[in-house]
């Protein structure tokens, strides 16, 4: 069965001329509903006729689809957003707890021979953490100004600063520092000298000491610059002094 | 949609049980496509403005598509044109707050089961038929020669008879009817 609604646009778009034309105004002698249709649509410009007829083909599909496929193209989207936006959120925590893991190398001379030890450690990406461990003995280790050595590594310093400044550095010193076993009866003090750069993430790295005491207190120096803060990045080698005072 | 390829076979209840089975609206919707043109014919006759006929297509398309599913329907398209012509005869009746609004009547003349093509397909009756036809008067002789035998659409026989277009359907429709009671004379006879 051939579509009426075909049929009668091409009797508009003829020019209502032809044989089909003839064939589709006999049937309407016969057909009172296409006869009516017929009568009205002779009344207006048939340009006028085939512009609605196809408008309302197109309105009509879009008025079943609104109804429930608008509700699911919302969902979708919704959805859509969501799960960026569930997956950004990962990728910002991942980010922030990932360990950062690098190697440095600390050269120890203890009895005047060169040694390399690989030293693997973990730092931190979030800036701002300090960690507090449990001091094992009370130390007083800030640094006095009026250090000579602290004077001379400030002129030597043309590198980074640590975030939130040195006050707050040598606090999280004093809050973290494990003073070594060995180190304690053997009451050996002073200050460990690490040479440094900071890399893009405000993380030092290739950290080497220059100044040692022994090889704990280098390792332990290390430690506490590693999951120290961060520092600003310069391209600059960068110097840093960590006390190691006994309680007198 | 592969609705569409199937649409062409189907048949208009066959599609509507589909729609009252499966509620699948796109259902309706192709069926409904099938008349869309009519049903704007038929409202834009009645209520003149095309914007108006724009609407109630819309409107119908909402109220069948609710009332399908409730009442049976064993025709869809008389079930559909009586549908429209009450729609219309309601919004004339708002409209022009008229109760004497009334629409056409004299269709069902129409059909009258008078089958020119059908009688001409017999020998006999042919010679029947062109007897009947000399008898016409002459405009609606020509009209008629023109509309049924020359398959010639009222516009073209404007253009070759310059008669108005209006003044061609009334011509053919006496016409038809007066060689269907010729016809019946002769068969009588």
């Amino acid at each position: 069965m051939t579509d009426v609604n075909s049929r009668i646009l091409k009797y508009l778009r003829s020019d209502r001329r032809g044989k089909e034309a003839n064939a589709l105004e006999r049937e309407a002698l016969n057909d009172a509903f296409l006869y009516e249709a017929l009568e009205g649509l002779a009344e207006q410009q048939r340009e006028q006729s085939i512009r609605d007829i196809e408008f309302l083909s197109r309105c009509l599909k879009v008025r079943i689809n609104t109804r429930w496929k608008r509700k699911l193209v919302w969902m979708g989207t919704a959805a859509v957003i969501l799960v960026f936006f569930v997956v950004g959120l990962g990728i910002y925590r991942w980010c922030g707890t990932q360990p950062y893991k690098e190697e440095s190398f600390v050269y120890v001379d203890e009895n005047k021979e060169v040694a390399e030890v690989v030293f693997e450690h973990e730092g931190l990406q979030d800036s701002l953490s300090i960690q507090k461990s449990q001091v094992t003995e009370e130390v007083d280790i800030v640094p006095e100004s009026a250090d000579e050595e602290w004077e001379s590594l400030m002129k030597e310093n043309k590198g980074s600063v640590p975030f939130g400044g040195y006050k707050q550095f040598y606090r999280y010193i004093q809050d973290s520092l494990r003073y070594p076993e060995d180190a304690l009866q053997q009451r050996r003090e002073g200050n460990i000298k690490l040479s440094f750069y900071v890399n893009k993430a405000g993380r030092p790295s290739h950290i080497r000491v220059v100044k040692w005491i022994t090889y704990s207190c280098n390792k332990e120096a290390i430690r506490l610059l590693c999951e120290g803060p961060a520092w600003n990045y310069t391209g600059d080698t960068s110097f840093v002094l960590i006390p190691f005072r006994l309680q007198k | 949609m592969h609705l569409k390829r199937i649409a062409r076979t189907v048949s208009d209840e066959e599609l509507l049980t589909a729609y009252c089975q499966k509620k699948d609206k796109e259902y309706w919707r192709v069926l409904y496509e099938r008349y869309m043109p009519l049903v704007y014919g038929v409202t834009l006759k009645y209520l003149k403005r095309p914007e108006d006929a724009r609407q109630a297509v819309v409107c119908i398309f909402d109220d069948l598509m609710t009332k399908a599913s409730v009442e049976s329907v064993p025709i869809f398209k008389s079930w559909l044109y009586d549908y429209v012509r009450d729609y219309c005869w309601k919004e004339l009746r708002e409209r022009f707050a008229d109760l004497s609004v009334t629409l056409d009547e004299n269709l069902a003349e129409f059909c009258d089961g008078f089958n020119i093509d059908f009688i001409r397909g017999d020998a006999a009756n042919e010679r029947v038929l062109q007897k009947c036809m000399e008898s016409l008067p002459e405009k609606q002789r020509i009209s008629i020669r023109r509309f049924f035998m020359e398959d010639r659409s009222y516009k073209e026989i404007e253009d070759s008879t310059g008669f108005p277009l209006k003044l061609i359907k009334s011509l053919v429709q006496n016409g038809k009817r007066n060689l269907k009671l010729c016809f019946e004379k002769k068969e009588i006879v």
